[in-house]
Order: structure tokens, then C-alpha cells, then sequence
């Protein structure tokens, strides 16, 4: 058997770790780096490059370099927020066949799992490279929002990237867990986690070796994207204004924007006012050259993306009152996320919490540590020395009832793993089919939750109304996906039902897209 | 006899005894024990039989029996924590029911969130009008719209303790919360 190592898979940027000597540490590859972009270039032919390297093609090559697979991953195409990223994708998006969501490069059709498999396999022969031995089980984090299909589909990426993924460990946990490791602490934190394309809060208590996640709440559509894309659209409308050239069809123009936006948001962590020069961006109807030379300050940046530091401080409030806690009975927040190295960012929870968080964990490493952590944990013969980790489920489950409405099951903030148990009955005479739709989310509609899938139990017996009883038993597992058996009580059968149709692939799809034999 | 053997024995066990265990058992508490010792008792047994504790203990089948102990044990406090939820289940178990069905434990909860839910309080037509306001206002944290709407409420129900007790607690939010020019709830500062 290979090494365990602990995966952050990224929107933005990846990194890998793995416990030695005790001790966890980040891996670097050849030139040094302790992350890789989460970029994937496809070249001609099979060709595929990822990382660094892929993160330079992204600006010549658009259309065939895939950035930010995270902020699609598990999601239904028709999601309004997928629709809304729709016209900033630099690459063409299709519905797939399980109503997911596919990117077409070159005449070929990529799931998401595909692509995030191969940032995957990447980060592996990192490792493999820096430690000259097989790696071949890991722990991958995701944001704690994620929902199961989210989940599911990261599975089904460490799967085809021919990783057995150990766990799906919570971002913030993982976080927790390399801050308070072989620490002995005894105190509340919170984790703020805001990273390129989501954004995280989970209040845990730490007691000694065990870290327990009381309340977590977070948007899977927030993070330094949206910061980015709000700069790019204000420089957008800029141009319209002064040229009276409508660039937002313009895909080409739109990315060297959004780059820009990029680079004037790192140099303003610096500097109080920084210039914005972007040469050649579009041609207007005269053919002439359309050019940007402008300036942006500390303050008209921050107007700009003081609603989205708003919506993170309002999940701030959620998870601290879903806790039943003050914000003065946190001991430590902790930052995490490349968004938090900025004073802009930085400023707003201290002033939030009225205290400095703690600063001394590197925010674009500490949740790869807690995996390579956990995943030490979960492969350790020396399970007296381990810490525990008691997380819990960040969305009401339910099922779809007369009227609309959603009824929960299992309600946001259970610990896991857990399960519960409901009897369906008919509702028609002679009625041989049950059909059971299953929801997270906490509208008390069931349409403005997310659907995770849809299941009929047919073959019932024809009886009167309510007479045929099937017993449904939703489960919630460690990584946080959820398993469905029904048991139709007169007879006895049982049947597993893998909700399934939401990652993207199917279970035949996903067997034969595995790679790892593959040749790049 | 080695460690990892004495655990995969005492999963076994604990495995074949589960259906005939109450939750108090489960947790290794006394009947009546002090709410306060629900939540130290559940952090222990989760330390000693949280399923990650055995995952290399063996195969699946280990692995399944682990997890089926743990969710009972979280069912166990989840019951238990909630001393109305507690006090259903006492009564369950004094009947012979060693569980707590889905139904019978969303019933107390249910109920005692009604307990806990400030929007019952009014009891008539129109002090409940008021209330609802004054329930808005202080959800949106206007505190001083909540003091105004609290006082009309009184007019109808002028004994409701309820809305006396909010009136001070709205008063105080109104006094620590003076308000600001902007309708930001957070001031930033920029730097």
C-alpha cells in the first residue's frame, strides 16, 4: 500500500500534505511552490497540462483552459447560480446528459469530476515526485456547505483519478484541526474560510483531542471570484461609458479584465492606490485599438465589494447563532482562504469580533495540513494517539410532501453519521408506486432547495389507501453524502438506493472514465 | 490479548447489544442523572467509539457495525440534551420503548420550540399585530422600532409578561445600539 497525503482541492489554488515524523508539512514541488494553480489545460491532441503551467496558457488560450471547476462541481446546469457564472466562463458549458453540467473543449465533452480529477492527479505526482514513493489514498477537503452531490462528485473525481479517498473532510474542520493539533487546547473557536469561489463559518469547540464542529453555515457562491468579478464589471461599464463599446459579449476582453481586476486586488494589499493599464483589450467599430488606463484606491475598492464582505460577516452572525453563542465567546478565529490575506478582509472581522484573529497559520496551507492530519489518522495502527473529529451535516435533509412543501428529516446541524427512519403509506387506493423526492436546503419549500434526486419504490401491492406501508431509511455518512434504503414492510424486501443522476456521472459512466492507466 | 483485539471485541458486543440498550445505557448514565453530565458522557463514549477510532480495524463488516453504534449514540444525544425531548423519552422508557421513534421525538421537539417561540405570545387579535411588528422590527435590528411596537402591543394586553419582558430587553438593545447614519449593520473602517 502507497502513502495517505490530505488534499485542499481548491477554486483557485490546490495543495497537498502528509504527516511525518509526527509532524505535517506541505509538499513543494519542483521549483518550490506550496500550491498549484487549479487550472487545467487541454492541448492538442490528448495533451493535458495542470498547474502552473496551465495557469499561463489560461490567457492566450481561453477556451481550452479550464479555471475555477470547483464553483461547477455537482451542480445541476439549470442552477441559477451556474446561469449566472454562465456569461464571465471563458469556455463553453453544456448541459450534460444527468441535467449536470459539461465543458466542451475541442469537440469533446469533459464532466466537472474529469477536470477536478485531473488537478487531482496532478497534486498526487507532486507528491509522489517530492517524496519518491506511491501515493495512492488521500483525504480531500471541500467547503463545509458543499451539499451530497457536491460531495459525491468530488468522490467520483478522487476515483477517477485512481486515489481511494479516505474521508471528504469539511474545509474549516480541517483547518481546526491543524490549528489545535497536539495542542491540548480547551477553548471555542471560529473558522472563517473564504476562498475563490466559496466562503465558510464553523464554530468549534476544542477539548483536547477531540474537535467538535457545534454550527456551521456558508455560501458555496462567494469568495475572491465575485471580488474579482465585481472590479471587472464596474471596468466593463467604465468602457461603455467612456468608448460606447459594449464589451460584455467580448469573452477575451472580459478575462484580460478580470485578470486585471485580479492583479489590482493583490497590489492594493500593498499600496493605497494602484493603476490599471490593460493595452489592446477590443477593437471598436472603427477598428480602432481600445485601450484601459485608469486608477482605483483603497476606498473606491472597497465600496465596490463591501456587499460581499457584508454577506460573509451575515454567515458570520448564522453560524454564531445557530451555536447559541456570542461573537465575545469565541476564544480564536482563525483566517483562512487566500481572500483573508487582505487588510480589507482582515479589518472587517476584527472589527466583526473585536479582536485580532490569530495569524500565525499560513491560510493557503492550513487546510491541506488538517487533511494530511486526518488522513494519518484514519491510516494510523496507533489509534489511541488520534484526535477525533465530530462533524456535522450543513444542510437540512427532506423529503418532497403534498403541497410542495419540504418536511426535514434530518436537520442542518446533526452530527454525523447519522440516520433516520420514515413510513410512507399510499395515498391512493390500488396506488403500486411510491415516488420520494429528496431536498437540502432549509426553504420550507421544497423547490427552492436543491433536489438531490428522485426515487420510485414500484411493485406494491394493490390495496386501499395507506394500507401498504414502505419504510424509507435516509443515512448521512462521514463524508457527509447521503444513502437512501427503502424497505417495502410487507414483504420485506429491501433495495439501496445511491441517489445518483447529480454528481454528473452515473455509475457506469464513472467506470469507464478512470485514468489512471492513462497517458498524458 | 493486544489492544486492537479487545477493541474489535467490544464493538462486537456492544454491536449485539444495541437494540436492548436505552440511551442512558448507551451513554453509561444513571436514570436520573443531571442534565449537565449528558454532553461530558457523550464526549467520552464518542472519544472511545467514534468510527474513525477503528478504521483500520478491520474490514466493512467492522466498519458498519462501528458506524451503526455511533449513529445510535448520537440519536442517544440528541434525545437527551433536550430536556423536553429527555422528558418524552422518560416517559417512553417507563412504557417499555427502548427508542425514540422519528415521529415521537420530532413531536417534543416541535413542542418545545412552540415553548421557546416568542410569536405564540399575543392573545388577542390585535396586541398579536403589534407583537409581529415588534418581532420584525427586532429581527431587523431596529431596536427603537421594536421599543414603539412593543408599547401599542401593551395597549391591548396590558398584563402579557412577555411583551413587558421584551419592552426592557428592547429598551437596552436600543440604548447599547445607537443609531448610525448608514443602514449598515457593520461599520467598516477602511484602512
Amino acid at each position: 500500500m502507497g502513502l495517505a497525503v490530505g488534499i485542499d482541492l481548491g477554486t483557485s489554488n490546490s495543495c497537498v500534505a502528509i504527516v511525518k515524523d509526527g509532524a505535517p508539512y506541505v509538499i513543494r514541488d519542483a521549483s518550490n511552490q506550496n500550491t498549484q494553480p487549479s487550472v487545467v489545460a487541454f492541448g492538442h491532441g490528448r495533451s493535458v497540462v495542470v498547474g502552473h503551467r496551465a495557469r499561463r496558457q489560461l490567457i492566450y488560450a481561453p477556451q481550452n483552459t479550464i479555471a475555477s471547476a470547483k464553483r461547477l462541481i455537482g451542480r445541476r446546469f439549470r442552477n441559477n447560480e451556474v446561469q449566472a457564472l454562465l456569461p464571465s466562463m471563458a469556455y463553453d458549458i453544456i448541459e450534460g446528459p444527468n441535467k449536470d453540467v459539461r465543458v466542451r473543449i475541442q469537440e469533446r465533452m469533459y464532466s466537472i469530476p474529469e477536470i477536478s480529477a485531473h488537478v487531482l492527479q496532478h497534486m498526487r505526482r507532486v507528491a509522489e515526485e517530492a517524496l519518491g514513493e506511491v501515493v495512492d489514498r488521500a483525504v480531500i477537503t471541500v467547503p463545509a456547505h458543499f451539499n451530497d452531490a457536491q460531495r459525491q462528485a468530488t468522490r467520483d473525481a478522487a476515483t477517477i483519478a485512481g486515489l481511494d479517498c479516505l474521508r471528504v473532510l469539511n474545509e474549516p474542520t480541517a483547518a481546526a484541526l491543524a490549528y489545535g493539533f497536539n495542542r491540548n487546547h480547551r477553548q471555542h473557536i471560529l473558522v472563517y474560510d473564504l476562498g475563490g469561489g466559496t466562503f465558510d463559518v464553523s464554530v468549534l469547540r476544542l477539548d483536547d483531542d477531540i474537535f467538535e464542529v457545534i454550527s456551521t453555515a456558508g455560501d458555496t457562491f462567494l469568495g475572491g471570484d465575485d471580488f474579482d468579478h465585481a472590479l471587472a464589471d464596474s471596468l466593463l461599464e467604465m468602457i461603455q461609458r467612456n468608448t460606447g463599446t459594449d464589451l460584455s459579449e467580448n469573452r477575451t476582453a472580459r478575462l484580460k479584465l478580470r485578470e486585471a481586476a485580479e492583479r489590482a486586488k493583490v497590489a492594493l494589499s500593498e499600496a493605497g492606490e494602484v493603476e490599471i493599464n490593460v493595452p489592446n483589450l477590443a477593437r471598436d467599430a472603427n477598428g480602432e485599438d481600445i485601450e484601459l488606463h485608469t486608477r482605483i484606491n483603497r476606498a473606491e475598492y472597497a465600496r465596490l465589494v463591501m456587499p460581499l464582505v457584508q454577506r460573509t460577516l451575515r454567515t458570520c452572525d448564522e453560524a454564531l447563532s445557530l451555536a447559541g453563542m456570542a461573537a465575545s465567546q469565541i476564544d480564536h478565529v482563525i483566517l483562512v482562504g487566500g481572500m483573508t490575506r487582505y487588510p480589507l478582509t482582515r479589518e472587517a472581522v476584527n472589527q466583526y469580533f473585536g479582536r485580532r484573529p490569530f495569524a500565525e497559520l499560513n491560510p493557503d496551507e492550513v487546510v491541506a495540513l488538517g487533511a494530511a492530519i486526518q488522513a494519518h489518522n484514519l491510516t494510523s495502527i496507533d489509534v489511541e494517539a488520534s484526535a477525533v473529529l465530530l462533524d456535522v451535516t450543513p444542510q437540512s435533509l427532506g423529503v418532497r410532501t403534498v403541497g410542495g412543501f419540504c418536511e426535514v428529516l434530518i436537520p442542518r446541524n446533526t452530527p454525523i453519521p447519522t440516520q433516520e427512519i420514515k413510513a410512507f403509506h399510499t395515498a391512493h387506493d390500488r396506488q403500486t408506486e411510491v415516488r420520494i423526492s429528496v431536498y437540502q436546503g432549509e426553504s420550507r419549500m421544497a423547490d427552492d432547495n436543491e433536489m438531490l434526486g428522485e426515487f420510485v419504490l414500484d411493485g406494491l401491492r394493490e390495496a386501499f389507501r395507506g394500507e401498504v406501508k414502505v419504510r424509507v431509511t435516509f443515512e448521512i455518512d462521514s463524508d457527509g453524502i447521503v444513502h437512501v434504503l427503502a424497505e417495502d414492510v410487507e414483504h420485506g424486501t429491501m433495495r439501496n438506493l445511491r441517489i445518483e443522476a447529480n454528481s454528473g456521472l452515473s455509475e457506469e459512466e464513472l467506470s469507464g472514465v478512470r485514468f489512471d492507466d492513462l497517458d498524458f | 490479548m493486544n489492544r486492537r483485539m479487545k477493541q474489535a471485541i467490544e464493538l462486537e458486543t456492544l454491536h449485539e447489544l444495541l437494540p436492548d440498550l436505552s440511551y442512558y445505557q448507551l451513554l453509561g448514565l444513571e436514570l436520573g442523572v443531571e442534565q449537565s453530565s449528558i454532553e461530558q458522557a457523550f464526549r467520552a463514549e464518542a472519544r472511545r467509539l467514534h468510527p474513525d477510532r477503528s478504521a483500520m480495524l478491520g474490514g466493512p463488516e467492522i466498519k458498519s457495525k462501528a458506524n451503526a453504534i455511533y449513529r445510535s449514540l448520537n440519536e442517544a444525544y440528541r434525545t437527551l440534551r433536550d430536556p423536553d425531548a429527555r422528558a418524552a423519552y422518560d416517559e417512553e422508557l417507563a412504557s417499555g420503548g427502548r427508542r425514540m421513534s422519528a415521529e415521537a421525538r420530532k413531536e417534543a421537539e416541535a413542542a418545545a420550540a412552540a415553548a421557546n417561540n416568542p410569536e405564540l405570545a399575543a392573545k388577542t387579535e390585535k396586541g398579536m399585530k403589534y407583537w409581529k411588528l415588534a418581532l420584525q422590527c427586532w429581527e431587523a435590528k431596529d431596536y427603537k422600532g421594536t421599543v414603539m411596537q412593543i408599547q401599542f402591543a401593551l395597549m391591548y394586553e396590558k398584563d402579557n409578561d412577555t411583551f413587558k419582558e421584551w419592552l426592557e430587553k428592547a429598551k437596552k438593545a436600543k440604548d447599547d445600539n445607537p443609531v448610525d447614519d448608514g443602514h449598515n449593520p457593520y461599520k467598516l473602517r477602511i484602512v
